[in-house]
């Protein structure tokens, strides 16, 4: 498996791809992308590389239909798809030897996506390539964002062409250049932030839940959420960074959720892309919330089981939707009649009840699921051999990953970035970021014994 | 399009500094053929002899059962899965000594100053033993040493840290803990952690017991399942004892206690 925080891609594949992607000319570019993104797959599962290529096989044979906005044909397609997505997930379910493929949950909603966007007009040309490109980009093929394919059409479309060369090279390295920062910013949140901070997450796991203190409970929730936002965010801006270099658009998958005033907001923000998908092609579709309030909470509801079972078929996934379902609901018919109790609530469901619910999202066992709770409210139980210290013993080596972690959830750092990001000081400081984290990098990858010391 | 050579510049420094990081690649050095490494140890069996001088004509002594005051002259040494017995038993920890750190070596042990004593100052174990006096000496190591050299280099470092220690402290008798076994899961799944390698270990430092002064205890026969592995019911990574879960290793040192004459 080869993934964006691995040294090899960091330091050979990605910049040999780019060297090779500019050598083509502009209108040809497409071919290397596709060709390295298949065998950017392949190399990563290529048990089910035969799989995704016939998925897409079928679906530009059916979208020649499609195009034609035949209905029969486009229903066919979207349950096909949703159809391989299920029987995947539930077979992995029942065994867990069965191996999903990568990716799966990912492109299958790619292909939805291209289907209704064919379906609608909203595609030009309906080309085998495009499609194939699109599914296999390799920027986003293992975990997201989920981009449209207006994506890939403005990607190609060549803004540079009439240029004269001078000015095409220089304004190639200037993106380049914009890529990489975001991509260093990302590996920095990935690797320096969300890694070592799963680490305090495992250890409280290693102490077993029965056993922790309600301080560090509390702690544990907080710290999980702190990685899975940085984590996935981190990811996100590689995904997005990487993208630029290639002279893609920016693809926006996070937009400080922390500083939402809802749950409802902050699900806006929070992988944005998956939000706007369910949006778009499920709640919009069902009439949205403009039929009626009985319709609206049917709809959401709706949104918010299908969200739960794609994350997972456990039913902890189902308790982490139904609560966000709760809680959105609450707030959209509830305390929205009084504005400052909607503040109130607001800010408290944001910061107090979303990392509960990443608990939930965390434990998969509601055995687990019930001790780590009865140790965050210790009302409901008493704790086996809790060690009232353990917080001092546990966390303050974790300190230096948890303090930056949380002073970046300031969204003013992002528009500072915004504005002198080619200032030296900025500059320096991700040349900073960059050793931080290519020190942690090579160190895990060079060595795997790193995160193995007992 | 305003290019700042500058920011290429930058660009190009990120690469070379991210390069220049390889030449500080750490490996480390481990074998996976257990046959190889058990016919060494055969070979080099002289040198992992201890010296108890003058004390090999005392009878040899055998365990029985005791309470917990026992350990209040005791010294606890050990790695992570130590530190876990300091946290977690309270009994133990409330009357004996711990010396225990994560990822500790019977190397570090021998070398390195890594005791923090009361003035916040490290120290070395021959520091600290030569100001403190202790009856029992209880060590458990040896699962981070599976990845660096070989079981006789294991046997012999350990060798060398009884030693010193019986030089320190002779009125104290040492209890070798044997190594703690890994889940089977984890066993099957792993090259190097595993309990073919776990047993390896044992078996070289097994012998060092004399039942006079040095002694051995198995706490795998209270720790493992049918299979031999450590019992999952026990552990969540498979390698450390969950905090509630030390009780079994605490009967098993509560079992084999060794009354002074």
């Amino acid at each position: 498996m080869i993934t964006f925080t691995d040294q090899m891609f960091i330091l050979a594949i990605l910049p040999l791809f780019l060297l090779l992607y500019y050598i083509v000319p502009a209108k040809y570019r497409a071919w290397p992308l596709f060709i390295f993104s298949a065998g950017f797959y392949c190399y990563n599962d290529y048990r089910y590389f035969g799989l995704l290529t016939g998925l897409i096989i079928i679906n530009y044979l059916v979208g020649l239909l499609v195009k034609k906005e035949k209905k029969i044909p486009f229903v066919f397609i979207i349950f096909l798809n949703i159809g391989t997505l299920i029987s995947f997930k539930a077979l992995g379910f029942m065994d867990k030897s069965i191996l999903i493929p990568l990716g799966l949950s990912y492109y299958i909603f790619k292909l939805i996506s291209y289907q209704a966007d064919l379906f609608k007009g909203k595609i030009q040309k309906h080309t085998i390539f495009g499609l194939a490109t699109y599914a296999f980009i390799f920027t986003q093929i293992i975990s997201g964002p989920i981009a449209r394919y207006s994506y890939i059409e403005a990607g190609f479309a060549t803004p540079l062409e009439n240029k004269n060369f001078k000015t095409r090279v220089y304004e190639t390295l200037y993106q380049i250049q914009d890529g990489l920062k975001l991509f260093i910013i990302g590996l920095f949140m990935k690797i320096c932030l969300a890694d070592n901070l799963a680490i305090l997450w495992s250890n409280i796991k290693t102490i077993g839940y029965e056993s922790i203190s309600t301080p560090l409970a509390w702690t544990g929730v907080y710290t999980y959420s702190l990685r899975l936002y940085y984590d996935f965010w981190g990811y996100s801006l590689m995904a997005a960074g990487i993208g630029i270099m290639l002279g893609f658009p920016f693809i926006k998958n996070f937009d400080q959720p922390y500083s939402s005033r809802t749950v409802a907001e902050f699900y806006r923000r929070w992988h944005m892309t998956l939000g706007e998908w369910f949006r778009d092609y499920i709640y919009f579709p069902l009439g949205g919330s403009r039929k009626g309030q009985l319709r609206t909470i049917i709809n959401l509801l709706v949104v918010w089981l299908i969200t739960g079972l794609w994350h997972g078929l456990t039913p902890n996934f189902m308790i982490w939707s139904g609560s966000l379902f709760i809680m959105i609901l609450m707030e959209k018919f509830v305390f929205s009649k009084n504005d400052k109790l909607l503040a109130v609530i607001g800010r408290f469901h944001v910061w107090f009840m979303i990392p509960l619910t990443w608990g939930v999202f965390a434990i998969t066992s509601i055995k687990n699921l019930g001790l780590y709770f009865a140790r965050l409210f210790p009302l409901f139980g008493v704790g086996i051999a809790v060690n009232h210290r353990d917080i001092v013993y546990t966390v303050p080596k974790f300190a230096i990953y948890l303090i930056p972690a949380i002073i970046m959830l300031l969204p003013i750092w992002e528009k500072l970035y915004k504005k002198y990001k080619d200032t030296i000081i900025v500059q320096l400081l991700l040349l900073l970021m960059a050793i931080a984290s290519m020190y942690f990098v090579i160190n895990s990858g060079g060595n795997p014994f790193m995160y193995l010391r007992f | 399009m305003l290019l700042k050579i500058k920011n290429l510049l930058l660009l190009f420094a990120v690469i070379i500094s991210a390069l220049s990081f390889n030449g500080y690649q750490l490996y480390t050095k481990y074998y996976v053929e257990p046959r190889q490494a058990q016919t060494a140890a055969t070979v080099n069996n002289k040198s992992t002899k201890v010296q108890y001088k003058n004390k090999i004509t005392e009878k040899e002594k055998s365990f029985e059962t005791v309470d917990d005051d026992y350990f209040c002259d005791a010294l606890f040494i050990g790695d992570s899965r130590m530190v876990g017995l300091s946290r977690y038993c309270e009994p133990i920890d409330t009357r004996a000594t711990f010396y225990a750190k994560e990822s500790l070596t019977i190397y570090n042990i021998q070398n390195d100053p890594w005791i923090e004593d009361e003035n916040g100052e490290e120290k070395t174990l021959w520091d600290m033993l030569s100001t403190h006096e202790f009856k029992k000496i209880y060590i458990m190591v040896g699962i981070n040493e599976i990845g660096t050299k070989t079981d006789v280099d294991y046997s012999c470092a350990y060798t060398d840290v009884i030693n010193r220690i019986m030089e320190l402290e002779p009125e104290a008798m040492v209890f070798i803990n044997s190594i703690m076994h890994v889940t089977k899961e984890k066993s099957d799944s792993d090259a190097l952690y595993n309990n073919t390698n776990i047993e390896i270990r044992n078996n070289a430092i097994k012998p060092l017991a004399d039942n006079r002064h040095i002694f051995y205890i198995n706490i795998n026969d209270y720790l493992d399942d049918e299979t031999g592995s450590l019992n999952s019911e026990y552990t969540t990574d498979g390698v450390h004892l969950k905090g509630a879960c030390y009780e079994p290793w605490h009967q098993a040192l509560l079992e084999h206690g060794v009354k002074i004459d």
